[in-house]
């Protein structure tokens, strides 16, 4: 039957519109691959240019003040516990505060520095933060130091990058530049404060923190102005009152150091599996990357179809899931997070339960009322 | 014209091979218990290759029939026939996401774990309609209850796609997990039912657990 050219032509528009849509992917990646997604890309916009490698600054003056690192947050607008990644990032959360907390100490530029469970005031100098991304390669956090006065010392955003070489040696932090570059920031902001803005920082912080246990008692002591505090009248060295906040404030240090020691677990415990999630999560990224490029230039080796190629594709699929599995079991086995921490207060002991978290709000809640107590029966 | 029209049809007629399993509707859902160990069965599981032979037996048959039609000059209406290597590759596919011998299962009100020796757990929270999804960069699962079936679709890149079930027998003593595995170069997927029945670990003495930074670890401790 002959066919006329126009009805043919129409027959070809027809069959490879049918063919275009009728059978498209429902993935978008032309690579076969799925692609990231809009918000993905938006996010890596407002990331800063990678820190580069410097080193730790050690040679300042140290400053007599303690700090607070308080345990980032998660950075997701509604975590599932019973998703891996989510779970995997409240572990990070602590893990990243805590090496923090390391460098601050290694660097021997403050007084003692601890993991916070929660806000507080407890210590002059405060860091908290959350964690934007992390993937192996890219690690992005927002980190604010805020001291006792309501001053800024720091409201940034930090970005590392890494490359194979940070995983050849299995004792180093990968994004170590990071938190390097954090402390380096955090003692530059120093630089200039004179002895006495030292001084005066270390009363207001104690008065600070003595409001936050008891306002009713020590809310007249200071004062704010143009959004930062000042102390309204200081109390004298020998009043009995200073020696009752800084025993409590001792009480306080004894709890945080013993929290302490769970941190320490979970790094130990966690932390050569969360090496290894990382390393494969970069591994992953570099070849889910060479294999994009690849497939846009048409260089893949194995012909689609063929078992190398369904091997490679199943393999690295597979490959991910256990390692988010595995670190899932982890994270939800980390017991230490939810073991009952027992304190001696004078002559009690005291028994906290619950998350970190919540067995500081205990605590907090009791030495608030002691000093309540003693500072009525004066 | 006339050669460009059947390259056309040819197109068409391979794109569309590329689609994998059909987006489902699913019956309602209707959970059932099927928490335990379990182990395959290979006297009631399928022989792979001896599936395949069958397969390649019905290609054989085909081709034949293409053949004849051929001579008498009739054209054949059929879908294009897969070649035998591709087909062969899908069945060592199919072999290889079949391998585990040992599944637990693992259920609560609004998750399904089905622990599976030497692969990765399949993991569904039950708790929404399905499917319910999850995105990695690598490929995308989605799960769920299709009736007392439970579900797992998974697309990977590549076009490849597997497509696991998992049903209960009625007396509870043995679990059918079937998959299907697709390419995008053969016409029909490679379907494996593997029926496993239920044992008691404990008996064994000992039980192993994958770990990523250990590998297999076995332990003689009892499970709490």
């Amino acid at each position: 039957m002959a066919t006329s050219p126009s009805l043919a032509a129409l027959l070809l528009i027809l069959s490879l519109s049918t063919a275009l849509l009728g059978c498209s992917s429902p993935r978008e990646s032309t690579t076969g691959l799925p692609a990231y997604s809009a918000s993905d890309a938006a996010s890596a916009a407002d990331w800063p240019a990678p820190i580069a490698n410097t080193a730790l600054r050690m040679d300042l003056e140290p400053l007599p003040l303690e700090v607070g690192v308080v345990v980032f947050e998660e950075g997701i607008s509604n975590p599932d516990a019973r998703d891996a990644r989510d779970k995997l990032r409240s572990v990070e959360t602590r893990l990243a505060a805590a090496y923090l907390r390391d460098i601050l100490t290694e660097s021997g530029q403050w007084g003692a520095v601890r993991v916070l469970p929660g806000a507080s005031h407890f210590a002059a100098l405060t860091l908290s933060g959350a964690i934007v991304h992390s993937d192996g390669r890219h690690f992005v956090v927002d980190v604010k130091a805020v001291d006792a006065t309501n001053r800024v010392w720091l409201d940034a955003r930090f970005h590392s990058q890494t490359s194979a070489a940070d995983y050849l040696d299995n004792t180093t932090e990968p994004f170590r530049p990071l938190f390097v570059s954090i402390a380096n920031r955090l003692r530059e902001a120093a630089v200039g404060l004179a002895p006495q803005d030292v001084a005066r920082l270390l009363g207001v912080a104690d008065l600070r923190y003595a409001q936050e246990l008891a306002p009713e008692v020590f809310s007249s002591y200071l004062a704010e102005e143009n959004g930062r505090l000042k102390p309204n009248r200081l109390p004298a060295d020998s009043d009995p009152m200073m020696a009752r906040i800084a025993r409590i404030r001792n009480q306080e240090a004894l709890f945080i150091d013993t929290v302490d020691e769970q941190y320490v677990d979970l790094g130990d415990e966690l932390g050569p599996t969360y090496r290894l999630w990382r390393r494969s999560s970069f591994e992953q990224a570099e070849y889910l990357e060479a294999y994009t490029e690849r497939a846009s230039g048409r260089e893949l080796k194995a012909k689609q179809g063929s078992f190398a190629a369904m091997q490679q594709v199943y393999s690295a699929y597979r490959s991910v899931r256990i390692q988010e599995q595995d670190l899932f079991e982890l994270a939800t086995g980390f017991d230490n997070e939810t073991a009952p921490t027992v304190l001696e207060l004078g002559e009690n002991v005291v028994r906290l339960g619950g998350t970190l978290d919540e067995q500081y709000s205990q605590w907090r809640r009791i030495l608030g009322q002691i000093i309540a107590i003693e500072q009525g029966g004066l | 014209m006339k050669n460009c029209l059947i390259l056309t049809a040819l197109l068409l007629l391979v794109g569309c091979q590329t689609e994998g399993p059909k987006p489902a509707r699913y019956a309602p859902s209707d959970p059932i218990d099927m928490t335990g160990n379990w182990e395959v069965d290979y006297a009631r599981s399928d022989n792979i290759q001896r599936r395949f032979n069958t397969i390649i037996r019905q290609l054989q048959q085909e081709a034949e029939r293409r053949a004849r039609a051929a001579e008498r000059g009739q054209t054949y209406s059929g879908a294009p026939m897969s070649s035998g290597r591709e087909l062969l590759a899908l069945a060592e596919m199919a072999e290889l996401i079949t391998a585990p011998e040992l599944l637990e299962v693992i259920q609560t009100d609004n998750t399904v774990r089905v622990k599976r020796e030497n692969s990765f757990a399949l993991i569904c929270v039950t708790d929404r309609p399905p499917p319910t999804v999850t995105k990695t960069p690598f490929g995308e699962e989605q799960c769920g209850w299709d009736g007392h079936q439970l579900f797992f679709d998974i697309r990977l890149p590549d076009g490849l796609s597997v497509r696991h079930r998992l049903t209960r027998s009625a007396l509870a003593d043995s679990l059918v997990l079937q998959t299907a595995v697709y390419s995008p170069t053969v016409r029909e997927p490679f379907i494996v039912n593997r029926v496993y029945s239920r044992f008691d670990p404990a008996k064994a003495g000992y039980r192993c657990t994958q770990t990523l930074s250990k590998g297999t670890v076995c332990t003689t401790e009892k499970p709490n």
